[in-house]
């Protein structure tokens, strides 16, 4: 059963639920606070389904709406295998959420599922809604070329890529986060991290279009410029991406090897059906893949790097002293 | 994985050397401390440094919540797990016990 990973969300989408967050008096702010309680409280899948139903057909107007309402999708599609009851579920609500980048959200998610049930779903007049209130900004852009691609839309993803990598110098990051005061440095990891995700995309777009010698040009140009990966957490997916064309391209000793930190610590659901294949395809069967899989997580596993941060009396904690010899979860989170 | 069902693993699992340290990344201080005090959190709470001083994204690259790492005894990040959903508890409590 694939999971998904609906309690994802990134930071920017972050800064401006937790930015609605300070108008208290918003009945819609209100039941969002109350809604998002009871979804982390809820005893079942079925019940935080339930909820989130009632809160998107209460308040499609809600800037989160379109977010929340992917995890119909990951329901129906992903944990009872049933796209097309995700396309009935979510079908009506994408008519009636207003916030148009939510909307976009919500049918690039929507999009593979539709395609699994033999329904397409067409992203353009989404795209052209967003685009009607001022150009796209990158992380719309980020959400297309990641839909475009799991729909096999090559030539969608190839030109959000090519877009997105205009979007992707520290001028532009300003640009698009006005309130943030980072330094120059920071910013430039910032244009850079962006940069390395629209290289990625415009790769694999190119390889499925048949260009193969670009697509691996610019796989070794998002790698050199790569920042803080750490664990390749929630980086863009260029290993996996690279080892797939890889793997096409009969190399794949070189795909397993490529693959083996995503699939064991980063993006697991998707890296390691990828570990599976490359794994296959040396050594001849799939036997031992879950050894090797240990083995390679053993070989990969990096230090923890230490820091000192503030507790809530006003205490610096050193993170070296808190965890010696202990087994440590170190959680990042942020209240809602 | 969200906080309050962390601090059910806390419980379980502190008297054989398990510590939970949550970074709060948002620098949402006054939200923070009414989460922690209304879910009875008792496990270690930092909130992140601001702006050039801020750990979650610069040192670790973690830009989508929640985030949990899972480090071993010798210092060793052993599991990484993005984003939450009700069942990953399970699959958590059994790397955690795999490394106690």
């Amino acid at each position: 059963m694939a999971r998904s990973r609906q309690w994802c969300i990134v930071l920017g989408l972050l800064v401006v639920i937790a930015g609605c967050g300070r108008q208290a008096e918003d009945p819609a702010e209100a039941a969002y606070r109350t809604f998002r309680g009871a979804y982390i409280d809820a005893a079942s899948r079925a019940e935080q389904v339930a909820l989130v139903e009632a809160f998107v057909a209460e308040h499609p107007d809600h800037r989160a709406a379109g977010y929340y309402a992917t995890d119909l999708i990951a329901h129906y599609a992903h944990d009872l295998g049933q796209p097309a009851q995700a396309c009935a579920a979510v079908e009506p609500l994408l008519a009636r959420i207003t916030d148009p980048e939510g909307r976009l959200e919500l049918a690039a998610a929507l999009a593979p599922v539709a395609a699994e049930a033999g329904r397409p779903l067409d992203l353009a007049p989404y795209i052209a809604a967003v685009e009607a209130q001022g150009p796209l900004g990158f992380d719309a852009r980020e959400t297309v070329m990641a839909a475009a691609c799991k729909v096999g839309d090559w030539p969608l993803a190839a030109s959000h890529a090519e877009a997105a990598l205009a979007r992707s110098t520290p001028e532009a990051w300003r640009e698009d986060n006005p309130n943030r005061e980072l330094s120059d440095d920071e910013v430039a990891t910032r244009a850079q991290r962006r940069r390395v995700t629209a290289l990625t995309y415009r790769a694999w777009a190119l390889y499925n279009q048949g260009q193969t010698a670009d697509a691996f040009t610019l796989f070794e140009q998002a790698d050199r410029d790569r920042v803080n990966d750490y664990l390749g957490l929630v980086s863009a997916p260029l290993d996996r991406f690279w080892a797939s064309a890889l793997l096409r391209e009969g190399n794949a000793a070189a795909a397993l090897e490529r693959i083996s930190r995503d699939a064991a610590f980063g993006d697991r659901e998707q890296a390691g059906p990828v570990f599976r294949q490359a794994w296959a395809a040396v050594n001849g069967s799939e036997e031992g893949v879950d050894e090797q899989l240990w083995q390679a997580r053993q070989r990969l596993a990096r230090s923890i790097d230490d820091f000192t941060l503030a507790d809530y009396d006003g205490r610096q904690q050193s993170l070296g002293d808190l965890r010696r010899g202990k087994v440590l979860m170190l959680a990042f989170w942020f209240p809602t | 994985m969200e906080l309050p069902r962390l601090q059910t693993l806390y419980e379980s699992y502190r008297e054989q050397g398990f510590e939970i340290v949550a970074v709060e990344a948002n620098r949402d201080t006054e939200q923070a401390r009414k989460f922690i005090a209304d879910k009875g959190l008792t496990f270690t709470m930092l909130e992140d440094g601001a702006d050039d001083a801020e750990v979650v994204s610069s040192v670790f690259g973690v830009w989508a919540f929640p985030t949990s790492l899972l480090v071993d005894r010798e210092g060793r990040v052993m599991y990484a797990h993005v984003g939450f959903e009700l069942g990953d508890e399970e699959t958590l409590e059994e790397e955690i016990k795999s490394l106690l």
